[in-house]
């Protein structure tokens, strides 16, 4: 308790901080501050909790070291969360967006970037600045560009920023109230709920429909399930990502078992296959393959950038 | 990226070795995306009143007396 509380409370500034860094105002601060405390609090093979807290070697303050994790564990690096589709590109719809930017050196950097393709060594010379500043061009632009996205192309959104950690699926209740002739938002609560039927991980599934559908809140489920409250954010952020999992994949991608054996790697061939063909529990494929839950998520996403190649060649 | 959470921690505050110090300039040459996580280190350290937060939360005497039988629980 004493753990939990000293993250929640005691570290909130630094971490609020971070995360307004990192997300901007779109973050559930409790969802990532439970996850960084987990991750923390994860056990080794021995099964000894604090692993990973147990490494801070003192040389700097444990303020110091936990803003160096906590900026570690959520920053994702921006060539993972943006892309370009090429029809974008073909249709004249991407330079127009790049066009609403307010600064000359992001429209730019944008067009050399994606329309004219150059390497970061070109773009630096083009813009006359250094090498070295160009990653940092890049994302600030990455995410200036998501501020235009957001209030003037807000449908291509999940297309251009697909892979952004704090997305969630909107299953919320709004959804759920609305009128029987809306024949899109039922087709959509039909997609939620098979969606929620194939999830492999009944446990998740519960979780899930009882935080967004019954709208039960996280103590009041907590309680129900005779757990604590940080399991119940755990297994939420879990549920989540399992679902976003089904949801994309599974029923979305016609032949995707065809796909998944094209992928020379036996692990991730066969974590693909776990998940998406025999939609097994994660943690017992975890167990099977004897790889950790980071490992299993590290080897899952490579896998699925893999398989993504794969498709979108085979499509081209 | 074979850096450890101590050395980054440690290359930020300015108190790791030569040896580290090579270790990181070498990844920011190699790497951009590690690159790029060092500038949002640097943006993070530039949040206004970031020094005083440290300073409060390393030098409360109060807070350090509820840490202690967290620090010899970790030890």
């Amino acid at each position: 308790m004493f753990a939990y509380k000293f993250f929640h409370d005691k570290c909130k500034p630094l971490l609020s901080g971070i995360l307004h860094t990192i997300y901007g105002n779109i973050a559930d601060y409790d969802e990532l501050v439970n996850e960084l405390y987990l991750l923390l609090k994860k056990p080794n093979a021995e099964g000894d909790y604090w692993y990973a807290l147990k490494t801070f070697d003192y040389r700097t303050s444990l303020f110091d070291w936990i803003k160096t994790v906590a900026v570690r564990h959520f920053y994702t690096p921006s060539c993972d969360i943006f892309t370009i589709p090429e029809t974008l590109i073909d249709s004249g719809l991407a330079e127009e967006m790049f066009s609403k930017l307010n600064k000359a050196v992001y429209r730019k950097f944008l067009c050399f970037k994606y329309l004219d393709k150059l390497s970061d060594d070109e773009i630096a010379e083009k813009l006359s600045i250094e090498r070295s500043q160009v990653p940092t061009l890049s994302r600030k632009v990455i995410r200036q560009l998501k501020s235009v996205i957001e209030n003037e192309y807000p449908e291509y959104l999940s297309i251009l920023y697909q892979k952004s950690d704090v997305h969630e699926v909107d299953i919320s209740d709004k959804d759920i109230g609305a009128t029987e002739n809306d024949s899109r938002t039922q087709d959509s609560h039909m997609d939620v709920f098979q969606y929620l039927d194939a999830m492999p991980n009944k446990y998740y599934r519960r979780v899930i429909e009882a935080l967004f559908l019954d709208d039960i809140s996280p103590e009041a489920l907590a309680q129900e399930m005779g757990t604590n409250v940080s399991n119940i954010y755990n297994i939420k952020s879990r549920g989540l990502d399992q679902l976003r999992d089904v949801a994309l994949y599974s029923n979305e991608i016609h032949n995707l078992e065809k796909y998944i054996k094209l992928i020379p790697d036996d692990r991730k061939r066969a974590i693909l296959i776990s998940i998406f063909i025999e939609r097994r529990d994660y943690e017992v494929v975890c167990s099977e393959l004897k790889i950790t839950e980071v490992q299993f998520k590290k080897i899952k996403k490579d896998a699925i950038k893999d398989i993504k190649q794969l498709i979108f060649r085979a499509k081209k | 990226m074979n850096i450890s959470n101590n050395t980054l921690a440690a290359y930020v505050a300015g108190v790791s070795t030569v040896q580290e110090d090579k270790l990181v300039l070498d990844e920011i040459a190699n790497n951009d995306s590690f690159s790029e996580l060092l500038d949002v280190m640097n943006e993070v350290d530039a949040i206004d009143g970031l020094d005083e937060m440290r300073n409060e939360f390393n030098e409360s005497a109060d807070d350090l007396e509820e840490f202690n039988d967290y620090i010899i629980n970790i030890k």
